[in-house]
């Protein structure tokens, strides 16, 4: 199986996970897997932007990490997490976007499009966390 | 490099990566809608998604366009629903090498993933189809 799901409670009601891995080498059945996911757990998160960011960082694993990730997508009632985990511990470059095509636009894509966008690293890889909070609680901390 | 000589038949339905579907929401389309010459102006039009796996395909049909005209190169995206840094990045070498014409009007994500970039000012948007045609030909 390459994706699954499962349902815990909290504290927060219910939050559920989606997960998908590097099974899925076609970066549209992973957006679709998510978009379908989404559509069912979260009522008010900005889908258009997910849909990039997840687009974006699963493109920058299957470039750079060797092809292996996970991805996990965890709605809540008041923050989505989308976080993209690969092999490869090198942390990601910052850098502009080059007009002549020759890439760098990622990054700021998905930095544009989430709430917060962080890097966390780890022996023998590395995790790209992607968080958006319900409008009500922008205020509060991104954690 | 090129796709041989069927630049004005039907575009024949094809599927891109693997047959396997997430769910059954899932819909396959090819990412080139048609490829059209004449008038000196080469007109590529893109449907769907466009990101890594489908850029790929357009590549060999864009090399062919660009292989007949040098000059100028029409891209319609009206009917892209969505796109992410793979085809921009596309989009900006395409744009490097000839004078591209892009056609509107942009779809929702399309149009944001300009706007967020900052590209909208750097590429030739043209909000029709007709319009992205003209200029094509007067640069030509």
């Amino acid at each position: 199986m390459a994706t699954g799901r499962s349902a815990t409670a909290t504290g927060d009601g219910e939050r559920e996970v989606l997960l998908v891995d590097s099974l899925y080498t076609d970066v549209g059945e992973v957006r679709r897997a998510v978009e379908e996911h989404l559509v069912r757990t979260s009522a008010w998160v900005d889908l258009g932007g997910v849909l990039l960011v997840v687009s974006e960082l699963v493109t920058n694993a299957q470039r750079h990490a060797r092809g292996r990730w996970r991805l996990r997508v965890q709605a809540e009632r008041h923050r989505v997490r989308v976080e993209v985990t690969d092999s490869d511990p090198l942390p990601p470059r910052w850098r502009p976007g080059k007009l002549d095509g020759s890439g760098g636009w990622g990054l700021q894509i998905a930095r544009e499009c989430a709430d917060s966008l962080e890097v966390l690293t780890a022996a023998g890889g590395k995790t790209m966390r992607a968080q958006w909070l319900h409008p009500d609680h922008a205020g509060a901390a991104v954690v | 490099m090129t796709t041989g000589d069927d630049a004005k038949s039907e575009p024949e339905p094809k599927q891109y990566g693997e047959p396997k579907r997430y769910g059954d929401g899932a819909e396959a389309s090819a990412p080139v809608v048609s490829r059209q010459g004449g008038d000196g102006v080469e007109v590529l039009i893109l449907s769907g998604e466009l990101d890594l796996n489908t850029v790929e395909e357009i590549v060999p049909v864009l090399e062919a366009a660009l292989a007949a005209h040098p000059g100028s190169l029409v891209l319609d995206l009206s009917r892209v629903r969505f796109a992410d840094s793979s085809a921009l990045n596309l989009l900006l070498r395409t744009h490097a090498r000839t004078s591209l014409h892009l056609a509107g009007p942009l779809q929702p994500v399309v149009k944001r993933l300009f706007e967020i970039t900052g590209i909208t000012g750097v590429l030739n948007l043209h909000d029709t189809h007709g319009e992205a045609i003209e200029a094509a030909q007067a640069k030509r």
